[in-house]
């Protein structure tokens, strides 16, 4: 098999003097090699000192986001060769707190996450005693579907010009979700989300780049299910209704 | 809005941002609506009190795109000093 040797520029962030450098390691790739199995290999054979996070390595976790060559990208899903590049520089996403080398804080991000109720909220006698099954129609999973396949990676916040200019921004992932419970038909939160995105710095905050959709490795579309959901937030607003034909047209 | 992240902003906690936003999304969609309508009323010549009607809506509109441009210019100011 065809090996080529690829130099990896790493951008390295070091806590303990504060200051950014950048290490350079000669990998050998091959047409299968992505990003993360030369970071392992660096690791591994060269430089031990080198911090990167990762767990699945099949873009299942979203943990190895990062920035390879200027774009926010899984570094387990690109593959080294496809950068069509013999120098390729990799950096930690800078839209979240840098804690060492290539690992970002993520504690913001999962509050923003968690502050949108991500879950099927159910508030009445249902939840304690229930007596029937939450059967979903075909047509009513199709219409959260797309916006149920988020990793929570993190690349579209980084990729967000609006959160990398205003950290109180609740950012594109957190957004997106709210729209993606809201949309579910076992769901009765709607109203406490609208409520609690119905802000400057919550739904409002989006000025439409569309940075998210282009960089989700998932093909979750963060751009669209914020726009959907101010058309829901607006009829909340004036009207006090929210959206109960919550299936797609067969 | 006491469980939302970040929300020292009084701004924000103070006034329901879908009322400030469907002014400036009216104001958006409208002013270049009116201006369109006026350069059509132009040969016009019996209608000049339509004609006021519509400078003024466009001037209200316009005026009010600017105000609520500062407040956002001012609200990305106040977040770009506490980053």
């Amino acid at each position: 098999m065809v090996t080529n040797e690829i130099k990896l520029n790493v951008k390295r962030y070091l806590p303990e003097t504060g200051e950014m450098k950048e290490s350079q390691y000669v990998v050998k790739a091959n047409k299968y090699t992505t990003v993360l199995d030369a970071l392992i290999n660096v690791k591994e054979a060269q430089d031990s000192t080198l911090s990167i996070r990762y767990s699945c390595r099949m873009g299942i976790c979203g943990s190895c986001g990062m920035v390879i060559n200027g774009r926010p990208m899984l570094a387990c899903q690109t593959h080294l060769l496809s950068l069509s590049k013999e120098e390729i520089s990799v950096g930690p996403m800078e839209g979240h707190p840098i804690l060492k080398d290539l690992v970002v804080d993520m504690t913001e991000f999962f509050d923003k996450h968690r502050s949108v109720m991500p879950w099927l909220y159910v508030d009445n006698e249902e939840k304690f005693n229930p007596e029937s099954q939450y059967i979903q129609q075909r047509s009513e999973l199709d219409y959260y579907l797309p916006f149920s396949y988020c990793i929570k990676c993190g690349l579209c916040v980084d990729a967000c010009p609006v959160s990398n200019t205003n950290p109180r921004f609740l950012g594109p992932q957190a957004l997106s979700q709210a729209y993606r419970y809201n949309s579910d038909s076992r769901d009765h939160g709607e109203r406490t989300r609208l409520e609690k995105v119905d802000a400057f710095d919550g739904v409002w905050g989006c000025e439409y780049a569309g940075a998210c959709s282009e960089v989700c490795p998932k093909g979750v579309d963060p751009a669209l299910a914020i726009q959907l959901l101010k058309l829901d937030v607006m009829k909340f607003s004036f009207t006090g209704k929210v959206n109960d034909r919550k299936s797609v047209k067969v | 809005m006491g469980n939302w992240v970040h929300s020292n902003a009084s701004l924000v906690v103070a006034v329901k941002a879908s009322r400030v936003m469907v002014l400036e999304y009216i104001a958006m969609m409208g002013v270049p609506f009116l201006l369109l309508v006026s350069v059509i009323l132009v040969p016009f010549h019996g209608i000049q009190y339509v004609k006021y009607v519509v400078m003024a809506l466009i001037g209200i509109g316009a005026i009010m795109y600017g105000a609520i441009g500062v407040k956002d210019i001012y609200m990305k100011g106040e977040n770009k000093s506490g980053n």
